[in-house]
């Protein structure tokens, strides 16, 4: 391709930086992108260590390891660096890497804002790390900082508030960088309607970020004032409301999760498409569809607090609502099974990924369905079915869409081929454990286990035994993730620019790895 | 015949997938590892029942379709069977007709769960009242209608619970962590309404088999309803569902139902089991003269105020106090530590420490008020003037703390006036 060419002649004239200027001081958005992925791999494996010091404790009823006090600060730093260290800068790094490249730009468009939101995070994460050893540790009262308990606790929690403004601050500067580069810095001839599918899931979740991440930010800062000038927004002493907190929390929380899997639908949407060597069924209908989604994940956030006493309008209206969701969710769903039916497909390891997030997403679906009916859900409320229900939507939605698409980019990203066997094995092994882990945790919360219990009766103890083998199966595991990228990074077989069999996109026509500056000349789409 | 030999397996097979979900949902086989909710005694716990399998058995039959679908074309449109892709991309009939099942599904699903919530959230013509009041770390229940109150918390031994050192752990327990001193007493046949408020963060009181779940949050005041089917009496157990602070795991909710009649005869007897008091209060029935069971229920109060007399005017001894104190000390130890050395930073020690070391009156003030913003709470309306002043006690003459100061329940008195 004739632009490709052109972008990597142009290449030469280029003074590319090194060492400390190259990492600390980038505004490239390939350094920048792989800065932000590195260190959701990083925090993966940090929150992934504190999950296993809690399926530790939970090998058997009794305390065996860890106090109560403990186990809580566990679960509540585990699910705050997953969600805000490891979920979301993961998928901002993937947006680096990869939207200027799909969409024809030669970097994103405010780049130094770009850095500054990269180097923000080690420093609240570094906050948020230091409570543990501020006296009482670190925040313990789980990841959505519930008044009033959060109000009983230590400095951590003032930490812990510190630190998540500046995550805030940081994913809504992500946000408006990849709108501005979305809307301003597309290649001629690329309209809305032919732009990438990650690219458009992208910028839907762009806008949830800006819409939801400063309501957060207000909860938690009137939190703050609550703690310590006498206000009295959530504390009941006071005359404040704590049910005011949730609202406020889960008009944040629900279209967070959202913000947490739209990307991974993207990423999704490229690689069933390549390896089906098909294009994607219903392209429109997948916009409308994440559209539809983004819409109305901002009127169903009470369905998380059915049980805190609504009227029963309010409840039956957040569940339709709620039941609604699944209608664009099962059109996405039946675009990817309907993109493979009567394809040619192969199964390299990216596309293993995929079909494992579309079967094992869809089974977290289905329990979200069984959720959202609400006299049932009275049942199932803040127990380890929800547990269960939420590492499959985030887990086997979320991480394993974002593992998939490493390998599907890693040879553009590194010029180097992974090795194909040792990507099959990991899938493997992550897909086996995961489900040891978790699909346990389905019957625990039936039979009645309730979620954040440091000790459990013993009737609860075969399956929390299965559930903590998988874990330490899966945390394991993860170690050949970083060996095999590790290795493709030193060496290995030469990647062509196309990587694989005739895949679709402007990503694909550079050549691999993608060169520092692309896209000076921007190609022309017709 | 392979079209016979066909048949038989799939009959067999189908017999062999009927037996394994009747062996998975019938919650009676394995009735030690359940997979499923808890046998549901109360008619709306059926309704819900009835309403989780229905949608389960949708979202099973969801499931199988859309994944024989793509496990279909996975086996047979592969490229390695030199299967030639189709190009085809979009088919706005298709794509119709799956946005409008799934939504005419859900309509179906809709209007049984509705109803259910109804019945639900209709907590009107009830037979009795409950408060329920949840504390960090136990319950408290008040019967409106009869005046009768109590506490209950966890009744599983400190030492079965800690398991950090095997040699001196105590084995565990049947109900293990699912047992309380008092028990909730209710009676089976009859419409019970629950009024669920918290002292100090949210809480949420959950008996699986009853189908009932809500939160206790302070400052409100949420309600629930549940009769037990006539011929369910028997001890039904729950425990605490929503996170509030260390002791999360450690608030279990026992509830005894008991007949109609057994439960007039425990009212009878101000809430007691004990035998002479049920036996008075059945007399009292069985002459079926209202005075002479009011007048047990008067004797009754009357005998229990004048106990708390002599118990007030009783002269405390020291070491009277210390080990009455020590026995009441078990609510501060699941915070303060048994050696009294707290959790630095979360749980302040009470062994040298400046409020069980310096003067009375703060002590006296911080037990019986509590202190606003930490999980201190005030245990003024929970433990009698004796139960404080002996704790206090054992706490300023042990942990290393040798003031020999004796607190009498009369300073507790005068604090409390």
């Amino acid at each position: 391709m004739s632009h490709a060419a052109a972008a990597h002649d142009h290449d030469h004239d280029h003074h590319m930086p090194t060492g400390f200027k190259r990492w600390f001081m980038s505004t490239n958005h390939k350094d920048i992108g792989t800065l932000y992925l590195i260190f959701s791999l990083t925090m993966l494996f940090l929150g992934g260590a504190m999950a296993l010091v809690i399926r530790a404790e939970l090998w058997q009823p009794g305390l065996q390891y860890v106090d109560p006090h403990f186990f809580n600060q566990m679960t509540t730093v585990h699910a705050l660096i997953m969600v805000f260290g490891a979920v979301m800068p993961g998928f901002v790094g993937f947006a680096n890497w990869m939207l200027p490249l799909m969409v024809g730009a030669p970097d994103m468009a405010l780049p130094r804002m770009n850095n500054w939101s990269f180097w923000i995070l080690p420093f609240a994460f570094s906050i948020l790390l230091m409570s543990f050893f501020v006296p009482g540790g670190a925040p313990a009262s789980g990841w959505t900082l519930y008044a009033p308990l959060t109000i009983q606790g230590g400095m951590s929690v003032d930490m812990g508030i510190v630190a998540i403004h500046m995550m805030g601050i940081s994913s809504i500067m992500g946000a408006i960088n990849v709108i501005v580069t979305v809307l301003n810095m597309r290649a001629p001839g690329m309209t809305l309607m032919k732009m990438p599918m990650f690219v458009w899931t992208w910028l839907i979740t762009a806008f949830l970020l800006i819409a939801v991440m400063p309501v957060f930010a207000g909860a938690v800062t009137m939190l703050l004032t609550d703690r310590h000038f006498g206000t009295a927004f959530f504390n009941p002493a006071g005359g404040g409301d704590p049910v005011l907190y949730q609202h406020i929390f889960w008009f944040f929380g629900h279209p967070e999760v959202y913000i947490m899997i739209l990307p991974a639908f993207g990423i999704i949407s490229h690689i069933i498409p390549t390896f089906a060597r098909k294009p994607l069924f219903g392209y429109s209908s997948m916009v409308f569809a994440t559209a539809a989604i983004a819409f109305l994940s901002f009127i169903v956030w009470a369905h998380h607090m059915f049980t805190v006493g609504m009227p029963l309008q309010g409840e039956l209206f957040f569940m339709y609502a709620t039941m609604l969701i699944s209608v664009p969710t099962g059109v996405k769903v039946f675009n990817w099974v309907t993109t493979m039916w009567r394809g040619s497909m192969t199964f390299e390891t990216p596309m293993l990924y995929a079909i494992g997030v579309v079967f094992l997403f869809t089974l977290g679906g289905l329990s979200g369905l069984m959720l959202a009916i609400t006299p049932a859900d009275f049942q199932y409320h803040d127990t380890y079915f929800v547990v269960a229900h939420f590492h499959y939507v985030l887990f086997s939605g979320a991480v394993m869409a974002m593992m998939g698409g490493t390998f599907f980019w890693l040879p553009k990203w590194t010029g180097h081929m992974y090795n194909e066997t040792l990507g099959k094995f990991h899938f493997w092994l992550t897909a086996i454990f995961f489900n040891v882990t978790f699909f346990p945790q389905h019957f625990l919360g039936l039979a009645g286990m309730p979620r954040r219990y440091a000790d459990y009766p013993i009737q609860f103890t075969e399956f929390n035994q299965v559930s903590s083998i998988g874990a330490f199966g899966l945390g394991l595991s993860q170690l050949l993730f970083v060996y095999i990228i590790v290795s493709t990074v030193r060496g290995g077989k030469k990647a062509t620019a196309e990587v694989w069999d005739n895949p679709e996109g402007l990503e694909w026509t550079v050549p691999s790895p993608a060169p520092f500056h692309t896209f000076d000349t921007p190609p022309t789409i017709k | 015949m392979v079209l016979s030999q066909h048949t038989r397996l799939i009959a067999k097979l189908s017999a062999f997938g009927s037996l394994l979900i009747a062996t998975l949902f019938s919650g009676l086989a394995l009735a030690e590892m359940r997979l499923n909710f808890q046998d549901p005694v109360t008619e709306v716990a059926r309704d819900i029942y009835g309403l989780h399998m229905l949608i389960f058995y949708l979202c099973v039959v969801i499931f199988i379709v859309v994944f024989s679908v793509m496990f279909y074309s996975i086996f047979k449109h592969r490229k390695s069977k030199n299967y030639q892709p189709a190009q085809f991309s979009h088919s706005t009939s298709v794509e119709i007709v799956w946005t409008i099942i799934p939504f005419l599904i859900l309509v179906a699903m809709a209007v049984p769960a509705t109803k259910v919530l109804i019945k639900m959230e209709d907590t009107t013509k009830s037979d009795l009242t409950i408060k329920i009041t949840g504390y960090q770390w136990k319950w408290g229940y008040d019967y409106l209608d009869s005046g009768i109150s109590f506490y209950s918390t966890l009744s599983t031994p400190r030492e079965q619970i800690n398991q950090f050192d095997e040699d001196s752990a105590q084995p565990l327990g049947e109900n293990y962590l699912l047992e309380t001193d008092n028990m909730v007493v209710v009676p089976s046949g009859r419409k019970v309404r629950a009024l669920i408020t918290a002292n100090d963060v949210i809480h949420a009181w959950w008996i699986p088999a009853f189908g009932t779940k809500k939160d206790a949050i302070p400052g409100y005041i949420n309600e629930l309803w549940f009769n037990v089917d006539e011929g369910k009496e028997g001890i039904y157990r729950g425990q605490c569902a929503e996170l509030c602070g260390k002791d999360h795991a450690y608030m279990p909710i026992v509830v005894k139902v008991v007949t109609g009649d057994e439960f007039d005869a425990w009212v009878a007897a101000g809430g007691s089991f004990d035998a002479s008091n049920i036996a008075d209060a059945e007399e009292a029935k069985e002459q079926s003269i209202p005075e002479a069971a009011a007048e047990a229920v008067v004797d009754a109060i009357v005998a229990s105020a004048e106990a708390v007399e002599a118990v007030a005017a009783k002269t405390w001894t020291q070491d009277e106090l210390m080990a009455k104190g020590k026995e009441v000390s078990a609510t501060c130890n699941a915070c303060h530590g048994v050696d009294g050395k707290g959790m630095p930073g979360v749980f302040p020690a009470i062994a040298a420490s400046p409020i069980a070391t310096g003067p009375i009156e703060d002590h006296l003030s911080i037990v019986m008020y509590g202190k606003a913003g930490t999980p201190m709470a005030a245990f003024a309306g929970q433990l009698s003037d004796e139960e404080i002043a002996a704790v206090i006690t054992y706490q300023r003459n042990s942990f290393g703390n040798d003031s020999g100061d004796v607190v009498l329940p009369a300073d507790v008195k005068a604090k409390r006036n």
